[in-house]
């Protein structure tokens, strides 16, 4: 998997199959942070990022695009304790 | 036109091998002359001859049913059945199209509109139903050459000889990809919008959900005409506003909308998001927010035309 930044967004490129996704602004900064941070500490930034939204709201958002992503192949879950996903570029 | 009279001075055959430009394979024609008669009107500059005996297998299939036509290619599976000879035309477009992509793979194909407003090509990267289509019947009835209404193809360009202040000729290594026309008529679907009309602009061939456009040669591209990619346009058309404004488009917006509109044969998507991003990055990029069409003509013009 590639990934590619233009402006504001991330290009997720699948060499294998061909196939090209895009995250607009807050995914692709919720798959930064996703490379270096399991789903809690994730959700724990953007909801200091973003204060008037509830954490149970961000929480849900993030779970559907995780959810998502892993259905598409481009995130794998991390068996090893600690961290919960790992990015798969 | 030469090649309409050289179809149609074969009217009395049954079973026709006609070879299009840029595909390697001929088409075949059974029974199929009301078909081939739309074709000079659809594809009035589309190179198209008699195919001779070497080449091979057609690609593309039409033959006559007890109930009209029948058309049969990689790309059309099982065949389709069209009791309207112009509908079965307008299949075989996208066929055609679809067999030059295979068989020129340095291409990509774009579901697109494109018009040049003076200085190359602006293109419109839109999905069905933005109304690409009758915004470049507007630009064409204010002396704009459209350049695709629907799909056109980006293709390396070839080397750039230019004198140099010393008078030296320069071979420039061209810098990304310029888009390639087809010459297909443009193809408004009807009705038109209230207050839009085809204005000076010939009608062509139709029927009661589409009608083709009979333009003058100055005002469609023709066949393997080629134009810098000057601009990107995404159209977003809101029913209910009047007139039309341009807004700032990133280029992940215009990328966005661009790669789903892919269809070439290629399957290296790293190769093809880096030449669509090097040319979105070297393009002026806008979003065209309208509800009247002739607005949006006039503003596209207004910033832009030269």
């Amino acid at each position: 998997m590639i990934a590619e930044a233009v402006e504001r967004s991330l290009f997720l490129i699948d060499p294998e199959t061909g196939a090209i996704f895009h995250l607009a602004a807050i995914g692709a900064a919720t798959w930064d942070l996703l490379a270096s941070r399991d789903l809690d500490a994730t959700t724990d930034l953007l909801a200091q990022a973003f204060p008037d939204t509830p954490r149970a709201t961000i929480a849900a958002d993030v779970t559907a695009l995780v959810d998502d992503l892993v259905a598409r192949g481009l995130l794998i879950t991390e068996p090893a304790p600690g961290r919960s996903l790992a990015k798969g570029v | 036109m030469a090649v309409a009279m050289t179809l149609r001075a074969r009217k009395a055959d049954n079973h026709r091998m006609l070879a299009f430009a840029g595909l390697a394979r001929p088409v075949a024609f059974s029974g199929c002359e009301p078909v081939i008669a739309h074709l000079d009107a659809l594809l009035p500059s589309w190179p198209i001859g008699e195919a001779g005996g070497e080449d091979g297998t057609p690609v593309i299939a039409l033959a006559r049913t007890h109930a009209g036509f029948a058309l049969a290619s990689p790309w059309t599976r099982p065949p389709q059945p069209f009791a309207d000879p112009l509908d079965a035309a307008c299949a075989l477009i996208v066929d055609l199209v679809h067999a030059h992509a295979a068989d020129n793979p340095a291409t990509l194909c774009l579901h697109a509109a494109a018009a040049d407003l003076g200085d190359g090509a602006t293109l419109f990267p839109c999905p069905h139903g933005a109304g690409k289509s009758t915004l470049v019947v507007a630009l064409a009835a204010r002396d704009r050459t459209v350049f695709a209404d629907d799909v056109l193809a980006l293709a390396p360009p070839d080397d750039v000889l230019r004198f140099a202040p010393s008078g030296d000729l320069l071979r420039l290594a061209p810098s990304g990809d310029v888009a390639v026309a087809f010459g297909i008529a443009p193809r408004p679907r009807l009705p038109l919008p209230p207050g839009v009309g085809f204005g000076p602009l010939r009608a062509g061939p139709g029927t009661r959900h589409y009608r083709y456009l009979s333009l003058k040669p100055t005002l469609l591209a023709p066949f393997g005409a080629t134009a810098p990619a000057r601009r990107f346009v995404i159209l977003d058309r809101v029913d209910d506003a009047t007139g039309a404004r341009l807004t700032r488009a990133g280029a992940d917006d215009i990328l966005k909308s661009l790669i789903p509109r892919n269809f070439g044969p290629g399957r290296d998507a790293v190769a093809i998001f880096a030449r669509l991003r090097h040319l979105v990055e070297d393009a002026e990029r806008a979003r065209l927010v309208y509800g009247d069409c002739d607005a949006a003509a006039d503003t596209l013009i207004a910033a832009f035309g030269s």
